[in-house]
């Protein structure tokens, strides 16, 4: 009988804080033993995760492998394991999708720049005080190293309605040319 | 400046290079050091013994410099050094050994500093059979052979090997010791061992370094 989604999100959380333990074991010996216990045991778990989804893959059945990835667990532990069917960049978008659709009372858009090199640049407009931009750019960087924890850095520009009519600080340097504003 | 996302610890795990055993071979894999979980080489890292349980420890350089009693001041932990010396001249005729009461011509004895009494360690189906050196018969074995005076308490062993026409003495590192054990334990077979065994055995001597 699998657990509910409560369930496992309560045991995910239960591996994270005894992993956080397992590196502040003060005998060393014990601690070490027990890190490469682990690291071998998720390893092996990995490696089987990667045969499964490589037979289903290769059994033509698209269909299981989507199902697969939208199972919050699976999904998580796919993504441990770099093992995700879903591409990055869309797993980005995706991402970024839910953020506006939870803060879309706040009036702000987020645009996606660039997913490069495992760093995701994004332009975040929003009408309000400095607080509220700061407050949509930690939801983004939630999101995104929960959907993608292959990113390894989040890039966000801010513009705020009121300095967009303002010429850009950089403009003045860059030969003339004045930075469209979009 | 952004900061890099936090990652799941499991990730981090998953993530650890050190593990990955994609593209390497038997000879290209590598062992952690007991003590801090550094990679180290499998085949030249050093050994620790913990005087107080009698268990051996894989260490990388640093810890073996770093928990060396000398050098720590008396922690529990000796640096197994490793260098096996063949003592050509040594003295241990036929009544001597006798003497020593071990049935078959193979053991290896180790001072122990805590007891301040010498063991004998031989091989038998068992695996390992060990027997407590009467003090004067050690002071004797010493007193004909003073190169073991500079023979390590603990981390140091006097290896007899006196099978069949053989008559070898080392000073060895116990760790080597123990891997003899271990080519004892693994092909022995029936009571007398067996010829396989022996031969395991001969080719242990013939790769210590001369």
């Amino acid at each position: 009988m699998p657990w509910d989604n409560e369930q496992a999100r309560e045991q995910v959380r239960r591996v994270e804080s005894a992993l956080s333990a397992l590196e502040s074991q003060p005998e060393a010996i014990t601690g070490a033993r027990a890190v490469e216990a682990v690291e071998t045991l998720v390893a092996v778990y990995g490696d089987c995760l990667a045969r499964v989804m490589q037979c289903i893959e290769e059994s033509g059945h698209g269909e299981v492998t989507e199902a697969l990835a939208t199972d919050e667990l699976v999904s998580h532990l796919l993504l441990v394991h770099d093992l995700h069917p879903v591409d990055t960049e869309t797993r980005v978008q995706q991402a970024l999708e839910e953020v506006r659709h939870s803060l879309g009372s706040h009036g702000g858009e987020i645009h996606l720049a660039e997913v490069a090199d495992g760093v995701v640049r994004v332009r975040i407009e929003v009408q309000g005080c400095p607080s509220t931009v700061e407050k949509l750019r930690l939801a983004v960087e939630e999101a995104i190293a929960k959907a993608a924890p292959d990113i390894e850095r989040v890039e966000a520009e801010e513009a705020t309605s009121e300095t967009a009519a303002v010429i850009p600080v950089e403009a003045l340097f860059s030969g003339g040319r004045v930075a469209e504003t979009g | 400046m952004p900061s890099p996302l936090a990652t799941s610890r499991l990730r981090q795990f998953a993530q650890r290079p050190v593990t990955s055993v994609r593209g390497s071979s038997a000879e290209s894999s590598e062992e952690h050091c007991d003590l801090c979980a550094e990679p180290m080489p499998t085949a030249t890292h050093r050994h620790l013994l913990d005087v107080s349980t009698g268990t051996v420890s894989c260490a990388c350089r640093a810890c073996g410099i770093l928990f060396d009693h000398q050098a720590a001041g008396g922690g529990h932990y000796r640096l197994i050094r490793s260098r096996p010396r063949r003592l050509d001249e040594f003295d241990l005729d036929d009544v001597m050994w006798a003497s020593l009461g071990i049935p078959v011509g193979l053991a290896f004895l180790v001072h122990s500093s805590a007891a301040d009494q010498v063991t004998a360690f031989y091989p038998n189906p068992m695996g390992m059979m060990q027997s407590v050196l009467e003090a004067e018969t050690w002071q004797e074995i010493t007193a004909s052979n003073p190169v073991l005076s500079g023979m390590d308490s603990d981390v140091e062993a006097l290896l007899i090997n006196r099978l069949g026409e053989a008559r070898q003495h080392w000073l060895l590192p116990v760790d080597d010791c123990y891997r003899l054990v271990a080519l004892v334990r693994t092909h022995w077979k029936g009571f007398t061992g067996g010829t396989e065994v022996w031969q395991h055995v001969e080719r242990f001597f013939e790769d210590l370094p001369q």
